[in-house]
């Protein structure tokens, strides 16, 4: 399933590449994250140690990156994005003999088909509202470390997970000649996916990425970008060039 | 398109994948170890136990906290106890080296912190406190004897043990009238024989023992110990009881075989379910006989005497045993059983058992004259003040007895035709001339048992019980209130009631005499009133708690309080006779001429 999602979104993009009204660009951003029931599950592990121990870090919002490319049909925009989240979790404990960590660091990978409608045109402003529907692919790593005096132990394993998602935003740009900058706001509906070891054998748990989404985007526009040559106008002309039509 | 034109979007790239999320925060907790103070107080001394295989060390330790315990315990090399102890307190016997010798002691005391900390959560941390000694273990072959013998008036023991024992260092002999060992009364170093003298001891049930301190020097704390244990039983035997000339129980007991240590002799009595009480007490050792008065009735008399010591022991008490005995006496003289007995004027009384058998005696010579009935179950019985007639009410036939004391003839006449329907368990009451008050329900009847026919009834708003009057002129009623009525003319009316409900009437019935004259007690007073306009005749108020009875033949009124039977002269409310209490009051009690007779089968001559 993810190698099918990974050449759908390699083979669209190419196909949109050099052509007149596309648009590719580069997101990042701060997402909020569920993650319901492995916040429970550190809890109650953290109340089940033996010694003292506090849950550190629950699950906290992180930074977001990614990338899109859309392809523009009047106010309708279709196209294909990738998004990368992370976030984790630990309970620790430390005293003077030693201390104790447990992590459980998740990545999230996502592949999705944008729908965008402009709503509002301003001069160089415009707003938009956006709907990405897509794939989650989750993987998680647990982290396990016992330091009693000059000695220590640890031990890993390896998790993941898959689910669907669906987020509508609204999106807000200015734009150049050749890009534009935006920033938007929504937030990220998941479906849930039951964490499996790397054997695929099913653990009593789920990720869970809902929360919601804002973020910055640079758009670049590659064929005004190339056409700029063609376009450029000797000094003190008076003619401008031409703004995409999109606009 | 080249991205070196684009450099910011590198840069922003290689931002962006160094940001994954990792946590960085971690927990610390301080714990502060406070290191406990292990004691082993018990080893201060040269660290040599001497042991057998029955006796053991107890070790105790105080670290001054809460902690885990393990303990090693190495003997001669060879480990002989590894594990966890609920407590710092351990011991260490002879029973864990085979045989006799002496071996090197290693111990390892393991206190676990209990900190919380990761490591004590994992089983390695604690404190570790280490003793070294030297047990020495003796043949078990050998014991301790403990011989006492009166020697001049005084007790003397003597200690002895047998070859093959452990080297002794201290002896101490302890006492104990109740719980072993007691307190000391003597002691010294261990050389044997070892002797003591009991300078208390007057032939009282003591125990005795002995303790060995085994070691080389009294300059030392005491490891090992053992004991010696003798039983002295008591002396003197039970007084005896005779009668004495004046017909009195007189008391015997034996003189003191201590003269020197004994102060005397204390008589007490003890009543059924109730305390001791001193008869007399007696500092002349040569008397052993006494008159003992102030005894109770009915039920027995606990008499006991007690030898006293001039120098009680520390756990002395006169009520003890040790120093006691006993023996017991009934006063009175045997009579006959009865649970109820009926008291007219006269020459014949009349008793009850078990609600079935009625027997009529002659007051005279106290026997029976006639089984007036045997197989009947009944109710509620009533004779005449003036011993003329006989009411009986029979339960099991639904019928009375109308019985002529006089002619001795008996009448049965059912139910039906006295009371209508039905049968009331209510009281009877019966006149001399034969006219009988029935309570039946909420209501009297009035019936005419000479003439069998009912002459009237009443009604109350409770069910009532009646006492009629010598020739039935007047009755008693007992409701919500004490009612007075009088009956003449086959006419009832009311003559006086009480305005304070029935709380504190005792009695109430009609002189056997003069039937004008009502006689009340309440609130432990008797009052003699006429009936004719209820004025007062005289009072009297008497010291009794509950009220026996009131023998109009010898006019003497009997009652008892808690702890004294009481005898009242009926004309002046005097005091006539006061004696001991038994405890066992109620219809079993009742006064007769000059005797007090008891249910139980005796009879008490008073006058």
């Amino acid at each position: 399933m993810r190698k099918i999602l990974i050449l759908a979104f390699l083979f669209f993009f190419s196909a949109t590449l050099y052509a007149q009204k596309y648009e590719i660009g580069f997101t990042t951003g701060y997402s909020s994250f569920s993650m319901k029931e492995l916040k429970s599950d550190l809890v109650k592990g953290a109340g089940n140690m033996p010694f003292e121990s506090k849950v550190v870090a629950d699950f906290p919002g992180w930074i977001s990156f990614g990338g899109y490319a859309l392809r523009s049909f009047g106010i309708w925009s279709l196209g294909v994005g990738y998004n990368f989240n992370s976030t984790g979790g630990r309970i620790s404990s430390g005293d003077y003999s030693g201390k104790y960590l447990f992590d459980e660091l998740l990545q999230c990978h996502s592949f999705g088909v944008i729908n965008s409608f402009r709503v509002a045109t301003l001069g160089r402003w415009r707003a938009e509202l956006r709907l990405t529907v897509g794939y989650n692919y989750s993987t998680m790593k647990t982290e396990e470390y016992l330091q009693v005096l000059d000695t220590s132990i640890s031990y890993s394993a390896s998790y993941f997970s898959d689910s669907f998602y669906g987020e509508p935003a609204v999106l807000v740009s200015y734009s150049f000649p050749f890009f534009r900058i935006g920033a938007d706001f929504g937030y990220l509906f998941d479906s849930g996916g039951s964490i499996m070891t790397e054997s695929s054998k099913e653990m009593p748990y789920e990720t869970n990425w809902s929360g919601f989404r804002i973020g910055i985007n640079i758009g670049l526009f590659p064929g005004e970008l190339f056409r700029k040559k063609e376009l450029t106008v000797p000094k003190n002309s008076p003619t401008e060039p031409n703004y995409p039509t999109t606009f | 398109m080249k991205f070196t034109r684009f450099p910011i979007v590198l840069v922003l790239l290689t931002a962006l994948v160094s940001c994954t999320y990792k946590p960085t925060d971690e927990y610390f907790r301080e714990i502060r170890l406070v290191p406990p103070a292990i004691n082993f107080s018990n080893f201060s001394g040269p660290d040599t136990l001497f042991l057998t295989n029955s006796s053991a060390i107890e070790i105790h330790v105080d670290p001054g906290g809460v902690y885990n315990y393990y303990l090693e315990i190495v003997i001669n090399g060879e480990m002989k106890y590894s594990g966890f102890i609920p407590t710092a307190d351990f011991s260490i016997g002879g029973y864990q080296v085979n045989e006799p010798g002496t071996f090197p002691v290693h111990i390892d005391l393991y206190a676990g912190t209990n900190s919380g900390s990761i490591i004590e959560t994992l089983g390695t941390e604690a404190y570790k406190f280490t003793k070294d000694f030297t047990i020495v273990k003796y043949p078990s072959n050998y014991y301790t004897q403990l011989t006492l013998s009166t020697v001049s008036g005084s007790l003397e023991g003597t200690v002895n043990i047998t070859p093959g024992a452990p080297p002794v260092a201290k002896i101490v002999v302890y006492k104990a009238l109740l719980y072993s060992p007691g307190y000391e009364i003597a002691s010294g170093p261990g050389s044997f024989p070892f002797t003591f003298y009991d300078s208390s001891y007057i032939g009282e049930n003591a125990s005795y023992t002995v303790r060995i301190y085994y070691g080389t020097s009294l300059d030392t704390t005491f490891y090992s110990a053992t004991e010696a244990f003798t039983a002295k039983n008591k002396e003197f035997p039970n007084p005896e009881i005779t009668i004495g000339n004046n017909g009195m129980p007189v008391i015997q007991w034996q003189k003191t075989s201590y003269p020197d240590h004994c102060a005397g002799y204390r008589i007490t009595n003890r009543l059924m379910g109730s305390d001791p009480y001193e008869i007399e007490t007696i500092l002349d050792l040569d008397q052993t006989t006494l008159e003992v008065k102030d005894l109770g009735f009915p039920g027995g008399n606990g008499i006991c005497v007690t030898y006293l010591p001039k120098n009680p022991p520390p756990d002395f008490s006169m009520n003890s045993n040790n120093y006691s005995i006993f023996t017991n006496f009934d006063i009175g003289e045997p009579s006959f059983a009865f649970n109820r007995l009926l008291n007219p004027m006269g020459d014949d009384f009349f008793t009850i058992q078990y609600d079935h058998t009625l027997d009529r005696y002659s007051a005279q010579t106290l026997t029976v004259t006639e089984n007036i009935i045997d197989n009947y179950v009944f109710n509620s019985v009533s004779v005449s003040p003036n011993n003329k007639y006989l009411l009986v009410s029979i339960n099991n036939y639904f019928k009375y007895l109308f019985y002529d004391i006089v002619t001795r003839t008996k009448t049965f006449i059912p139910a039906s035709q006295v009371i209508g329907s039905g049968f009331s368990q209510g009281t009877v009451s019966v006149s001399d001339g034969g006219v009988a008050v029935l309570a039946v329900g909420n209501k009297i009847v009035l019936y005419d048992f000479v003439n069998q026919q009912k002459m009237n009834e009443t009604y109350f708003g409770q069910d009532p019980s009646a006492e009629i009057s010598p020739s039935g002129k007047y009755f008693f009623a007992r409701a919500d209130k004490i009612y007075l009525y009088s009956f003449t003319g086959g006419n009832i009316s009311e003559k006086w009631h009480s305005t304070d409900g029935t709380s504190g009437y005792d009695f109430y019935s009609f002189l056997p005499g003069d039937e004008e004259q009502a006689v009340i007690v309440k609130d432990r007073v008797l009052s003699i009133r006429r009936c004719s306009d209820w004025s007062l005749v005289r009072s009297f108020p008497m010291d009794i708690a509950t009220l026996g009875n009131i023998d109009f033949n010898s006019r003497r009124i009997f009652g008892y309080d808690q702890n004294y039977l009481k005898i009242y002269d009926f004309e002046t409310g005097n005091l006539l006779k006061q004696m001991r209490f038994a405890g066992i009051g109620g219809p079993l009690l009742k006064f007769r001429g000059n005797a007090l007779f008891y249910g139980g089968s005796s009879k008490l001559i008073l006058f």
